[in-house]
């Protein structure tokens, strides 16, 4: 019985050892999450070269404080070249994510959405390797003088794109408010 | 994959250790009692056997070493004529005897003999082997569904988290062979992790139970026992074989037991499982497969009053999360809902891809016990686990150098420790119960996207749970104390923080059973029970692709503190049997997902937004079973559970609570042949309420129709020369019935699971000494 009683302090002393030395520490990991902060319109007027740019920008990402969106204002009756621009600004230098984008454009698309009262029409130029649009570049035409908005949405649309918008899901979606002014 | 698995089986052949001479090793211990109070001198023996003993000066007595099986005692005294009581050995067994002279004639008496559980008195549903059988081939969550009052939380076809009494998650406590499973509970699609074929017996304790394990039980708890060593018996085990139509499902099982000498005893138990895209009744989900890989080992040394016994297992899963439960934010949301039916709807395949979850368990744990003459049983048990999980979004990073690590965005890697020191004291008069102390120390790390931030934890508690016996009632009083302290680490405005809690609470527990008669048991309880806000609950600041929406904790969250009191009736007679329970759990700090009035905006779009809180919560509900004997073998068991939660302070209901349930099953036993033994038919249809009482603005979409389910069932065990093979084949959703249950988070996607054919076999090999 003496035996036994001095197996189960045994156990008991090697349990302790073991409680003892079980204690890691590790590093806190780098903020390293990749992160869209930021997307450009970049409007170039196609009669005068005048370039705008018009900024949807959240830094700290979702939650906390709000976007901070631009209202875009452009011409009635023009043209414009449209240039889309992802950049994640929250690290430095910023990261430019528009060419990973481009480099997976057989997976995604850009939609772009009006409101019925404002007179604006979006044509996609650019494509992917199956001939299907891209959205990142794209030519606009104004009309008359008008107000409302337009919602950009950059969909994921791994293995299922068809050009249309309803397959994978929203990366992306914001929405402007847009003047048309003389 | 397969093939280590084999090659372990075939090296635990080789090493097939011959049958070595009978080492018992059970023990039988109680008290004798007449109406005058303890008992000294009475005689107890093992009939068949030499082993005898009689009752100390305090009426206990113990007999050690005894075989497991069919075991009757002969209980004698001067004066009285000898009774015998039978009793089927599977474990330690702790008695009550009350001998009790018969008042008609002289020298007659009466034995009433009851057995001291381990389990409180309290609200208990026993799975024995005979049920498990039935649920081989479903996780844990989807097995205990069987039981009244149980529900599983699903994500999908592969991830299920059970529900008791309407609570989940963190207020429920799995013990997994003994040890307090501790993984990410906190995450209403991290299911446990735990293999169902490592259980021979699960044991659910409704209601809160904190005093005996700990805190958080406030909704109950969950107690998966493998099976006993079988010390002394030859080499014996078991080969499982499933396999299953919907997602083609393949499983392997098997546990080899055996003694290379006496007085030790080892298992080695392992399981392969893998599932391809799950079928709904229309199409497939997409991305829904299932892996599974599983081990454990059990190695046990017993001697006289001494045993000891090691435990090693390892869970490692792969699972894939249906793609089209990843919704970019809410207008999508309304957009698949709307569609009805997913999108991408492929063919079948075993392949998975993103999103997925990688998760691993490991467990260690050392468990002793030595047997103390005047004292009781003091036991000893340390357990070290390790919990690790990898989660992949749908999306990978952009970056290219970033994609190439194909690194999780989410990785959790929590430890545990426990210590727990328990002493199981011999009877002081009537009395019997235990003293015990725990210790537990947690540490978690986090790799990729910050969720729950790095922490230590300490936690230890002191506790005392005594029980009286008498001719007719049973009384458990029990008391406990639990101090937690938690440190973390996490960043915030680029700078490095450590916010620390304390957190502390008293529980305890008043029960009483009360035997009217041979047939009808009454049985109360008040429990009051606790639980520590969970990580996530302080810590959470995101998006939940999963249901498009923004979660934000506190840190300045409380410890919920639960009040239970439960009651029950229990009717046994010959033709029919009725099990009835009503409760009612005041939750005072109930935390919870409350709606914001406004929606976060990002430039992923808008999400709903919610903050967890806390407010005075209320769970009411019943469960009710019973069996009647309706002509010759032909049973009809009906059961019916209900739950009612609110939120008392507003009186609005309460999100993800189970709707009513109710469910019939023609059961019919087949008379024994030379060739078919146990033979069992089994009809069930299973309906599930539409769940009314909810608070619409918790929600995005309105809770699914109601529905009801058929099942088949059919068992038998078959005589094939002298081996003999369980065979079972089942049939769920036999109408391959289109349904959407309120606790599937896939609901807002796609439908449920449709018609899935089972067929099963066990082999049992080996010789058995018993």
């Amino acid at each position: 019985m003496k035996k036994n009683l001095f197996k189960f302090l045994l156990i008991l002393a090697t349990i302790g050892i073991i409680a003892n030395t079980g204690c890691k520490k590790k590093q806190l990991p780098d903020d390293e999450e990749e992160l869209i902060t930021t997307i450009k319109m970049n409007f170039k007027n196609t009669a005068t070269n005048a370039v705008t740019t018009f900024t949807a920008r959240d830094l700290d990402g979702e939650g906390g404080n709000p976007p901070v969106i631009d209202n875009i204002s452009l011409l009635a009756n023009a043209n414009y070249e449209l240039t889309l621009e992802f950049l994640n600004e929250s690290v430095n230098p910023p990261e430019d994510i528009t060419e990973e984008i481009e480099e997976e454009a057989d997976d995604h698309l850009v939609i772009f959405k009006k409101s019925t009262s404002i007179n604006i029409s979006f044509n996609i130029t650019d494509r992917d390797s199956k001939n299907l649009p891209v959205g990142l570049k794209s030519t606009v035409a104004t009309g008359a003088i008008s107000n409302g908005t337009i919602t950009v949405l950059l969909k994921h649309q791994p293995g299922v794109k068809n050009g249309q918008e309803a397959p994978g899901s929203v990366d992306y979606e914001v929405t402007f408010n847009v003047n048309l002014t003389n | 994959m397969k093939f280590p698995y084999t090659c372990i089986f075939i090296i635990c052949l080789l090493c097939a250790f011959s049958a070595t001479a009978q080492v018992c090793s059970l023990t039988i211990s109680g008290k004798v009692m007449d109406d005058n109070g303890s008992l000294p001198g009475a005689t107890i023996a093992i009939k068949g056997t030499t082993q005898v003993t009689a009752t100390d000066a305090d009426g206990n007595f113990r007999l050690v070493g005894i075989c497991q099986g069919s075991v009757t005692l002969q209980i004698s005294y001067i004066g009285f004529q000898t009774k015998e009581y039978r009793l089927n050995l599977r474990r330690d067994e702790q008695l009550s005897i009350q001998l009790q002279a018969d008042a008609k004639q002289l020298g007659e008496v009466v034995l009433r003999v009851s057995r001291v559980g381990n389990t409180p008195v309290q609200s208990i549903s026993v799975l024995e082997m005979q049920d498990l059988e039935k649920t081989r081939g479903q996780s844990l969550g989807e097995a205990l569904k069987i039981i009244p009052g149980l529900n599983s939380i699903q994500t999908g076809p592969t991830i299920s988290k059970p529900v008791i009494h309407g609570l989940h998650s963190n207020r429920i406590v799995i013990y997994n062979a003994g040890v307090r499973q501790e993984g990410q509970q906190w995450g209403s699609e991290h299911a446990p992790e735990i293999d169902p074929f490592i259980a021979n017996r699960i044991i659910v304790v409704k209601g809160a139970a904190s005093v005996m394990y700990g805190a958080d039980a406030l909704g109950g708890v969950i107690l998966v026992e493998p099976e006993h060593l079988h010390y002394g018996d030859g080499t014996t085990g078991n080969l499982y074989m499933l396999g299953l139509t919907n997602g083609r499902q393949g499983i392997v099982s098997g546990n080899l037991e055996g003694s290379p000498f006496k007085n030790f005893r080892m298992r080695f138990q392992g399981t392969l499982r893998e599932a391809g895209n799950a079928r709904t009744p229309n199409y497939f989900l997409a991305n829904t497969g299932i892996k599974e890989a599983n081990a454990a080992l059990i190695m046990g040394y017993q001697k006289e009053r001494f045993k000891t016994e090691f435990y090693g297992s390892v869970f490692t899963s792969k699972i894939g999360i249906f793609q089209g439960s990843h919704i970019g934010n809410l207008t999508e949301l309304r957009q698949v809902f709307e569609r009805g039916e997913p999108f991408l709807q492929p063919g079948f395949t075993y392949a998975i891809e993103r999103p997925n979850q990688d998760v691993t368990h490991f467990i260690l744990k050392s468990e002793s016990h030595y047997v103390f003459d005047g004292l009781g049983k003091l036991c000893l048990q340390y357990a070290w686990q390790q919990n690790k999980r990898s989660e992949f979004d749908l999306h990978k990073p952009f970056n290219d150098s970033l994609a190439a690590l194909n690194k999780p965005q989410l990785a959790f890697d929590l430890t545990t420790q426990t210590l727990d020191i328990l002493l199981e004291h011999n009877p002081i008069g009537r009395i019997n119960g235990k003293i015990g102390v725990n210790g537990i120390f947690q540490q978690n790390f986090y790799d990729g996207r910050f969720l729950i931030p790095f922490f230590d934890s300490y936690a230890a508690g002191a506790y005392i749970i005594e029980r009286l016996n008498t001719q007719k009632w049973d009384f458990e009083v029990g008391l406990r104390a639990d101090y937690k302290y938690m440190v973390t680490t996490l960043r915030e405005n680029n700078q490095i923080i450590n916010p620390d809690f304390n957190f502390s609470s008293v529980s305890g527990t008043l029960g009483a059973t009360h035997r009217l008669n041979e047939k009808t048991s009454l049985q109360a309880t008040v429990a009051r029970a606790w639980r520590a806000p969970s990580i996530n609950e302080l810590f959470t600041d995101g998006v939940h692709h999963g249901s498009a929406s923004y979660e934000k904790g506190d840190r300045n969250l409380k410890e919920e503190q639960a009040f239970n009191f439960t009651t029950g009736i229990n009717y046994q007679s010959e033709r029919f049997s009725v099990d009835a329970g009503m409760y009612l759990n005041f939750i005072d700090d109930y935390i919870y997902l409350k709606p914001l009035p406004d929606p976060v905006l990002s430039l992923r779009g808008a999400f709903p937004a919610f903050e967890y809180t806390q407010v005075d919560a209320r769970f009411f509900g019943g469960d009710f079973t019973s069996k009647i004997k309706l002509i010759g073998n032909l049973d009809l068991i009906s059961k019916f559970s209900f739950v009612r939660a609110k939120n008392t302070e507003t009186n609005i209901f309460l999100e993800l609570i189970p709707a009513d349930k109710l469910s019939n099953t023609l059961s019919l036993e087949l008379r024994d042949t030379k060739t078919f033994t146990n033979t069992s038919l089994e009809f069930t249809g299973t309906w599930v309420g539409k769940q009314n009482l909810v608070n619409e603005a918790s929600d995005f979409v309105p809770p699914p129709a109601a529905y009801a389910l058929f099942n088949v069932d059919i068992n038998s065990t078959v005589q094939l020369g002298k081996q003999s093979v369980l065979f079972g084949f089942s049939v769920q959703n036999l109408f391959n019935t289109r349904y959407r249950d309120y606790l599937n988070r896939f609901r807002y996607f796609a439908d449920d699971t449709g018609i899935n054919a089972a067929f099963k076999l066990q082999i049992p090999f080996g010789k058995s000494n018993n």
